[in-house]
């Protein structure tokens, strides 16, 4: 048999000749299948731009009008009056960018999830995984093949924003910004379904996680900025859209929103400053390089885990520093706290008083708290192996005469975790005392305790998750997880619903659900800026110690059980070669 | 002169799936240019092997090498000589059928776009489906499917194939090509692996077999050797006598190693697990006993029947 004379698959940055982008061009862009797609998009398109210069056209002339008889009856044109025809050309921006929004942040990544599940589930990815490509190529082939049509509708839709963006005469320095963003949020939504498409089997269920986390990721969660974690809304294109937003609008309303604009600052990170768009970008590309990275695990080993160990220790030690890097900036100006933007750019018509009050730097931190503690969860589960995977670890680790290697994915989570958790405890008491010791709560302080009750909350939760999981596996943290973490506060806020009176037994029973415990550290530290009701006053702190000393004892003795699992595994395992 | 590596080297392989071991301890030797055919029941642990073999399962433990190449270490170098077709072979619903070939030979081979037409062309004519190279894959039928995807295995002209059940939806004469294929393969150089339950085919096909059960290794060798290791003695006997069948058949019930002892139509049938001695014995007993016979056969097990008897141990 001849040997074959051909080079090997090209490398991966070579995108023109990736075999999976060839693919998905010939399948995805087939001209009956995609003629109709372009006949509807080219019609919704050009009624959007139609209509918008119909209506500013009409208006430009009734302006017009009115303005002449003004002139012509002596009187003074107001300034908001006059409008011209660049104004006109603008007034399609806006919609367009929502309609390319739509097609590639909503359609291009149910695409990309639906796509990826569909090869898993016809049995065709095996061929892909078992060809010698690299694992970045095959990430690559399907992040830009998977999405090909909705690339090339949203570019049929840039003519007509190029016309509004040159007859408008919108500068560069405007709409460069916006389309960069949009182009790396639009990468950032596409690998978010390809991970949710990889790791996920069901086509079904992998449409609505992806869109649903998706929704969660990239709108629920940057709401967390008006709480103080202000680094999320980098996550999303708003801040730069919002700080060029001036630029797209008719003149006169760009002018007013500029103005109100000055108040904003620019991105402060620690001591730097950054542009809002180079910062968004950053931001949203670690994002990609971290969902990169599980894809590449999943390519190369399908039982992977989503994340190394030490990737995952740094993830969580990274969102402690970019939260604190963004955040702690603000505290001094007052920008941190909603109350005060709010009275900053309105005047103290809605807001009264614009300086800060305690309960609302107390809720900052119970916030930061509880997004700390669920990143901790979320990474240690990633990073957990189940009885199988550690069974399976120890028959290896035997028949070699060693032990499991301690960043492998069959090793336990535990020491990891503890690591996550002391990171997190430490920003959250940076955040907790720069913002409570700050210029704004004069007299205040946290006391000396507070790294240790952190440290406690984080600890305990999170070490008794890992363990329930790596002893029970994941039915049995889920049971966990629903009877003790989510009934409890269902249960609580039924309880306050009911009677104002039983505020104090809610309390109590709110209490004995972990993800409560942050909410409830900061009011024990803080007894006066949290609870106005003297019984739940006096209730909080003392349920907070009482279920934080039984998870503590329980964390206790489940540790104890996995130490006497873990050896009778051992003892068990005996070498195969002997 | 050092000797070639067998083309596939496996040592103390095993798979656990949890508590539950799929392959155990399987260690088997395949020399370049074998057809070697793997054979038993449901849950033997013949996908698994086949799986890891293919580079698309990790092991609990054990080591594979594919031509002197460590799967393990190098399992980019190991896919570039490995063809491997899985059971009922998937075909992307969404591609045409050359399509679906060149985007596997870009991904294996590389290469300019006619030279890669060349290739697939080639690899369409070896299973007779030239014919059908502009046809939508989700068209073909379920054996024009497997020839297909046979054909996609030979694109980069592997030196190890892992053939898991190549066989299943072809029409006869299909079979009969997919035979005259992969033994023009084998004497090309190719070493195959391949699994089927069509046993009997299979047992033409390979120069030699190997029967698992349980995840273990029972028995390999030709298919001659692997039916002697297997062969549990047992035997049938069809006996008739001239007269009294029914006291020649109490008669042979009350001997030892008989059983299943049976009367049909005048005809007794039994199962022997005696010597070849001790059956003698036993024909010049019932003619001393007054039973004349006047026919005596003899039934050897049959491969399928030893397969039976395998997947009834496994039950």
């Amino acid at each position: 048999m001849s040997a074959p004379s051909f080079p090997g698959p090209a490398p991966a940055w070579q995108l023109w000749r990736n075999p999976i982008l060839r693919r998905y061009l010939r399948t995805r862009l087939r001209p009956r299948a995609l003629g109709a797609s372009l006949i509807i998009l080219i019609l919704l398109a050009g009624f959007i731009f139609t209509l918008s210069r119909t209506i500013g056209m009409s208006q430009l002339s009734y302006h017009n009008d009115l303005a002449a008889r003004m002139i012509a009856a002596g009187k003074p044109v107001p300034p908001g009056l006059t409008l011209d025809l660049a104004s006109v050309e603008r007034i399609c921006l806006l919609p367009l960018l929502a309609l390319q929004g739509f097609i590639l942040f909503v359609v291009g990544t149910a695409q990309v999830a639906g796509g990826m599940t569909s090869e898993a589930e016809e049995g065709t990815m095996d061929y892909l995984r078992l060809s010698p490509m690299t694992p970045l190529a095959k990430v690559l082939g399907y992040l830009l093949g998977l999405p090909i049509r909705e690339w090339l509708l949203f570019a049929v839709t840039l003519p007509f924003t190029a016309w509004g963006l040159w007859h408008g005469k919108v500068p560069v320095s405007n709409w460069f910004p916006v389309y960069a963003v949009v182009l790396s949020a639009a990468l950032l939504y596409h690998i978010t379904g390809l991970t949710a498409g990889t790791v996920l089997r069901n086509r079904r269920w992998t449409f609505l996680v992806s869109v649903g986390g998706i929704f969660i990721l990239y709108t629920l969660i940057p709401q967390l900025a008006n709480l103080g974690l202000v680094y999320f809304e980098y996550l999303t294109i708003m801040p730069v859209v919002m700080e060029n937003l001036p630029g797209f609008l008719p003149l006169t309303a760009g002018a007013a929103m500029q103005t109100v604009q000055q108040l904003q600052p620019d991105v402060r990170f620690f001591g730097l400053g950054f542009p809002e768009a180079v910062f968004t970008i950053f931001s949203q590309l670690v994002l990609c390089l971290t969902f990169a990275v599980m894809l590449w695990r999943r390519w190369r080993r399908s039982e992977s885990h989503l994340l190394g160990k030490p990737w995952a220790s740094g993830l969580a030690v990274w969102i402690q520093i970019v939260l604190l890097g963004c955040s702690l900036p603000l505290v001094s100006p007052g920008l941190l706290f909603i109350s005060r933007r709010i009275s900053m750019r309105f005047g103290r018509v809605f807001s009264g008083n614009s300086n800060p009050e305690l309960p609302e730097a107390a809720a900052m931190i119970a916030v930061f708290g509880t997004v700390t503690l669920l990143a901790i969860l979320i990474l240690a589960i990633c990073i957990s192996p189940s009885r199988e995977s550690q069974q399976t670890g120890l028959r290896r680790a035997t028949k070699a005469n060693r032990r499991i290697p301690f960043f492998s994915d069959e090793a336990s989570a535990l020491p990891f975790t503890v690591v996550m958790a002391l990171a997190g405890a430490a920003g959250w008491t940076i955040f907790a005392q720069k913002l409570v010791g700050s210029h704004w709560f004069p007299g205040q302080s946290l006391p000396a305790s507070t790294p240790l009750i952190f440290a406690a909350v984080l600890l305990s939760t999170s070490l008794c998750s890992v363990l329930l999981y790596e002893l029970r596996g994941a039915k049995g943290l889920f049971l966990a997880g629903i009877f003790a973490g989510i009934v409890p506060l269902l249960a609580g806020t039924i309880l306050i619903a009911a009677n104002r009176d039983l505020s104090a037994s809610a309390v109590w029973v709110t209490a004995l659900s972990p993800l409560s415990t942050p909410t409830n550290a900061v009011a024990t530290l803080l007894p006066d800026a949290t609870f106005r009701h003297t019984g739940v006053q006096l209730a909080a702190p003392r349920a907070f110690l009482f279920w934080q000393a039984l998870l503590i004892l329980a964390t206790l003795w489940l540790w104890s059980k996995h130490r006497t699992e873990s050896k009778a595994r051992r003892s068990t395992t005996t070498n195969p070669t002997s | 002169m050092i000797p070639a590596p067998p083309a596939i080297d496996i040592r103390q392989l095993r798979v656990d799936y949890g508590n539950f071991i799929a392959v155990d301890d399987l260690t088997l030797a395949v020399p370049q240019g074998e057809v070697f055919g793997l054979v038993g029941p449901n849950g033997a642990g013949k996908t698994s092997t086949f799986r890891v073999l293919a580079t698309l399962q990790t092991p609990t433990y054990g080591s594979v090498r594919l031509a002197g190449i460590d799967i393990f270490e190098a399992p980019e170098e190991a896919r570039r000589i490995l063809g491997y077709m899985p059971d009922l072979a998937p075909v992307p619903s969404d591609m045409k059928v050359w399509e679906f070939l060149d985007l596997s030979c870009e991904s294996f081979l590389g290469g300019n776009a006619s030279e890669r037409r060349a290739r697939w062309q080639e690899c369409l004519e070896q299973v007779q489906l030239a014919d059908r190279g502009h046809a939508m894959c989700r068209s073909l039928s379920r054996g024009q499917t497997q020839r297909l995807v046979l054909a996609r295995t030979l694109l980069h002209r592997p030196k190890v194939m892992v053939l898991d059940e190549p066989a299943s939806g072809m029409d006869p004469l299909s079979r009969r090509n997919l035979r005259l294929t992969l033994r023009h393969l084998a004497a090309a150089g190719s070493t195959i692996i391949i699994s089927s339950h069509i046993l009997s085919e299979l047992a033409e096909l390979c120069t030699s077999l190997c029967v698992m059960n349980r995840g273990r290794l029972l028995s390999s060798g030709t298919a001659d050797e692997v039916r002697h290791a297997l062969d549990r003695k047992e035997r049938g006997l069809t006996i008739s006598v001239l007269a009294n069948p029914d006291d020649a058949a109490a008669w042979l019930r009350s001997q030892p190693d008989t059983a299943d002892v049976s009367l049909h139509d005048g005809r007794i049938s039994l199962s022997f697990s005696g010597t070849p001695d001790a059956q003698a014995n036993l024909l010049e007993g019932l003619f001393t006993n007054g039973f004349r016979l006047t026919a005596c056969e003899e039934r050897k097990s049959s491969f399928e029947d030893l397969l039976i008897s395998v997947a009834e141990q496994n039950s």
